[in-house]
C-alpha cells in the first residue's frame, strides 16, 4: 500500500514537470469527458424540460392530431389537412368528452401604431385555455358569441403584450394581424415554455374569425379535450379513434395505426415521445463522445509506450536495484491512472463549466430551462477515466514489466 | 539466507558456470565451465578484454541474469534456479551496483536517487538512512542538487551511496572509473576500500591495471574461462594519510 502512495506521488511528481507534455497527452480524455459531462447535463435538462411541460397539461387531456402511426410528435408534411374543422365539431358531442377545443396555428405579422412584429396566432375556442391548464390574467376569456360572431378580439400572451404596449393598459387596445384590427379582450396567465415553443408569445383569436379573415382552411392542427372524470382514459381514446375512423371512411379491423390518417394520443403518448426522441440524441452524442474516450485513450497508450521506451535505462536501473516485473508494472499502470484521473478532473470541471454556459444561453430561449449536473454523471466520468488508464495502461506497463534489466543497462 | 559476518566463508562459490546465448540456431558460448570462489569481505577485481565474459559474470554474480550450467552459491544457498521475483528480492536485500554510466535518475535530486532502491521494500527511515550513505561518500552538502549539477566524481559517489543503502552483502563495480577524471577515480577507489574495510564484499570489474590494482585479488578472463589469478602485490592503497575525502 505504501509502495502505491509512493508510485503516486511519483507519477503526480513527473506529471508536474512535464505540464505541456502531459496536458497534450491529457487533451483526448479532456476533451471526452467534457463531452460526455455536456451532453448528459443537456439530455437532463431536456428531460427535466419535457416532465414539467406534461405536467403543465392535465393528465386527462388526449389530442387528436393528423397522420397515421403509433407516436405523437410533428406529422408528416402530406397529413398535416386530415383533421377536419367539422370533425372538431362532431367530437363536442361526444358524451365522455369535455373542454374539446380545436388548435390552427398560423404565422402572421401584427402592428400596433408603428411597431410590428411577427408571431404565431392560435385559432381556438373558450375551451383552449382550460385544456391548457390555463387562465386569463386580465381582461376575459373567448366566449361563444365571439366565435358565433366571427368577432375580432384577441387574447394575448404577456410578453406581446409587454412589448406592444410596455406600461400602457392592454385591454381595449386595437391591434393590426394581417391587416385586419383586432380589439385585445385580455391577456393570458403565464404559460412558459412548453415543447420547446414559448406559449407567452402567442396570441389566439376565436377559430371562426381564424377561418374566415386571416386562415381559411377546413382543417385543424389538432383537437384538444379533456376526458371526463370517472371515464377511463384509454377507454376514451379507443372510442375517439373509432369515431374518428368512421367519419373519414376508414375500414381497419385489424386496428392498425398505419391505415389511419390521424391518431389520437394521450398527454403521457406525447411526452413519452419526446423524451424518446431526448434520449436517442442524448445517447447517439454519449456515443461520439465515447469514441473521441477511446481515441484519447489509444493516445495515452501510445505516449506511455514511448515513455517506456525513453525509459529503458531507468527500468533497468530499478529492476537492478529490486524492482520486480511487478513493481515496474505497477509503476507504470499507476503513471497511467494518474494520467487518466487528473485528465478526467479536468475534463469534469472543464464539462460542468461549458454545461453552465450552455444552460446560460438555452436559459435565453427556453426560459424555464435547467441546469443540471448528476452526482451519477460525474462519478461515471471518473470511474471512466480510470478505467481508460487501467486498460490501455497495461500494454506499456507490460512491456517495460517484461524489460530484461540487462539490456535495458547496456544501452549507453 | 545466512547472516553477514566477516569470516573464511565463501561468500559466492561458482562452479562450472556456463552460459550460452542462443540466437535463432546460432549458440553463442559466452561463460565456458568457470570456477571461481569470493570469500565473504574480500575485495576482488575481475579483469578481461571486451568480449571475455567478465560482464556477464558479473551479471550472474549479481543475479541480473542466469546461468545455462553450472551451480551458483551465494552465503551457502544454491541460487541457479531462483525465479526472477526471487533474484529481485536477493538484490533488493543483498546486491549493490555501481555502473560506469552512473545511472541516476535525471530528475530526482542527489537524496532521492539514493533512496530509490527503498522503494521496493519496508522502511520507515529511509531519508535517515539516504543522509548516513551520502555522509560516508563524503555528499551530505548536496542531498537536494540534481544530479545534472554534481560532476562526474560526485555522480559516481551518489551511485556509490544508494548501493550502499541496503547494506549489501555484496556491491558490484562496472567499470566505476571509466568515466571519471583520475583525480575522481581516486576518490572512488579509495571510498571502495573504506567500504570494504567496514566488512563489504567488493567485486570490481574493469580493464584498467591501475584501478585493479585497488584489489585484493585479481581474476583474469578470457573467453569464457579464469585464464589465471594473483594476489595483487604492491596493493594501492589510500587509507594511510590520504585525505583526498577530506
Amino acid at each position: 500500500m505504501n509502495r502505491i502512495i509512493k508510485f503516486v506521488r511519483i507519477a503526480f511528481v513527473s506529471l508536474t514537470e512535464n505540464k505541456t507534455q502531459a496536458f497534450l497527452t491529457m487533451l483526448g480524455i479532456i476533451i471526452g469527458i467534457a463531452a460526455v459531462i455536456m451532453v448528459l447535463s443537456i439530455g437532463r435538462g431536456a428531460e427535466k424540460l419535457i416532465l414539467s411541460s406534461v405536467e403543465s397539461f392535465g393528465n386527462r387531456s388526449i389530442f387528436v392530431q393528423p397522420g397515421g402511426g403509433e407516436q405523437g410528435g410533428p406529422p408528416s408534411p402530406t397529413a398535416i389537412d386530415k383533421v377536419k374543422y367539422r370533425d372538431y365539431l362532431a367530437m363536442q358531442d361526444l358524451d365522455y368528452l369535455e373542454d374539446v377545443a380545436p388548435i390552427l396555428v398560423y404565422s402572421v405579422a401584427i402592428t400596433y401604431g408603428s411597431q410590428n412584429q411577427n408571431t404565431r396566432v392560435v385559432g381556438s375556442n373558450e375551451y383552449y385555455l382550460s385544456a391548457l391548464n390555463s387562465g386569463v390574467d386580465e381582461g376575459r376569456n373567448i366566449s361563444q358569441n365571439d366565435l358565433d360572431l366571427s368577432r375580432r378580439v384577441v387574447l394575448m400572451g404577456y410578453k406581446v403584450a409587454d412589448d406592444l404596449f410596455a406600461d400602457r393598459d392592454p385591454i381595449g387596445q386595437k391591434i393590426k394581424i394581417n391587416g385586419k384590427t383586432f380589439e385585445v379582450i385580455g391577456i393570458m396567465e403565464e404559460q412558459g415554455t412548453r415543447f420547446f415553443q414559448d406559449f407567452d408569445k402567442r396570441i389566439v383569436i376565436p377559430i371562426t374569425t381564424m377561418r374566415t379573415q386571416i386562415f381559411g382552411v377546413d382543417y385543424v392542427m389538432s383537437v384538444l379535450a379533456n376526458v371526463k372524470e370517472g371515464y377511463p382514459i384509454e377507454e376514451a381514446i379507443d372510442q375517439t379513434r373509432f369515431f374518428i375512423r368512421k367519419r373519414h371512411s376508414i375500414y381497419n379491423p385489424q386496428d392498425d395505426p398505419l391505415k389511419d390518417d390521424f391518431r389520437v394520443v394521450s398527454q403521457v403518448d406525447a411526452a413519452q415521445t419526446f423524451q424518446g426522441i431526448a434520449d436517442v440524441l442524448t445517447y447517439s452524442l454519449v456515443v461520439v463522445a465515447a469514441i473521441s474516450l477511446l481515441v484519447g485513450g489509444i493516445g495515452i497508450m501510445n505516449i506511455m509506450y514511448v515513455s517506456v521506451t525513453e525509459r529503458t535505462r531507468e527500468i533497468g536501473l530499478r529492476k537492478a536495484v529490486g524492482a520486480t516485473a511487478k513493481d515496474v508494472m505497477l509503476q507504470f499502470l499507476i503513471e497511467a491512472i494518474v494520467i487518466t484521473f487528473v485528465a478526467g478532473f479536468i475534463g469534469i470541471s472543464t464539462g460542468v463549466g461549458m454545461s453552465f454556459l450552455i444552460s446560460l444561453i438555452l436559459t435565453e430561449f427556453v426560459d424555464s430551462w435547467e441546469f443540471i449536473i448528476t452526482l451519477e454523471s460525474v462519478l461515471a466520468a471518473f470511474f471512466v477515466s480510470v478505467s481508460i488508464g487501467m486498460i490501455f495502461g497495461v500494454y506499456p506497463a507490460r512491456k517495460a514489466s517484461r524489460m530484461d534489466p540487462i539490456e535495458a543497462l547496456r544501452l549507453e | 539466507m545466512a547472516t553477514k559476518k566477516k569470516s573464511e566463508e565463501h561468500i559466492i562459490e561458482i562452479n562450472n558456470l556456463k552460459k550460452t546465448y542462443y540466437t535463432g540456431d546460432v549458440e553463442t558460448p559466452v561463460l565456458r565451465g568457470l570456477d571461481l570462489k569470493v570469500k565473504d569481505g574480500e575485495f576482488i577485481a575481475i579483469m578481461g578484454p571486451s568480449g571475455s565474459g567478465k560482464s556477464t559474470l558479473m551479471h550472474i554474480m549479481g543475479f541480473l541474469d542466469k546461468p545455462t550450467g553450472g551451480s551458483y552459491h551465494f552465503e551457502g544457498v544454491d541460487v541457479s534456479e531462483l525465479s526472477d521475483d526471487d533474484l529481485a528480492l536477493v538484490r533488493r536485500e543483498r546486491i549493490g551496483f555501481v555502473f560506469q554510466a552512473f545511472f541516476l535518475l535525471p530528475r530526482a535530486t542527489v537524496i532521492e536517487n539514493v533512496m530509490l532502491p527503498l522503494l521496493y521494500q519496508k522502511h520507515s527511515h529511509g531519508h535517515d538512512m539516504a543522509k548516513k550513505a551520502l555522509d560516508s561518500v563524503g555528499l551530505s552538502h548536496r542531498l537536494d542538487y540534481l544530479p545534472t549539477s554534481l560532476s562526474g566524481g560526485e555522480k559516481q559517489r551518489t551511485a556509490i551511496a544508494r548501493a550502499l543503502i541496503n547494506a549489501p552483502s555484496v556491491i558490484f563495480a562496472d567499470e566505476p572509473t571509466g568515466n571519471l577524471d583520475s583525480k575522481s577515480g581516486k576518490q572512488v577507489m579509495n571510498i571502495f576500500q573504506k567500504l570494504n574495510e567496514k566488512g563489504h564484499t567488493i567485486i570490481l570489474v574493469t580493464h584498467e591495471k591501475t584501478t585493479a590494482q585497488h584489489a585484493e585479488r585479481i581474476i583474469h578472463i578470457r573467453d569464457g574461462l579464469i585464464e589465471s589469478e594473483e594476489k595483487v602485490k604492491g596493493r594501492i592503497n589510500y587509507s594511510d594519510g590520504d585525505e583526498l575525502l577530506k
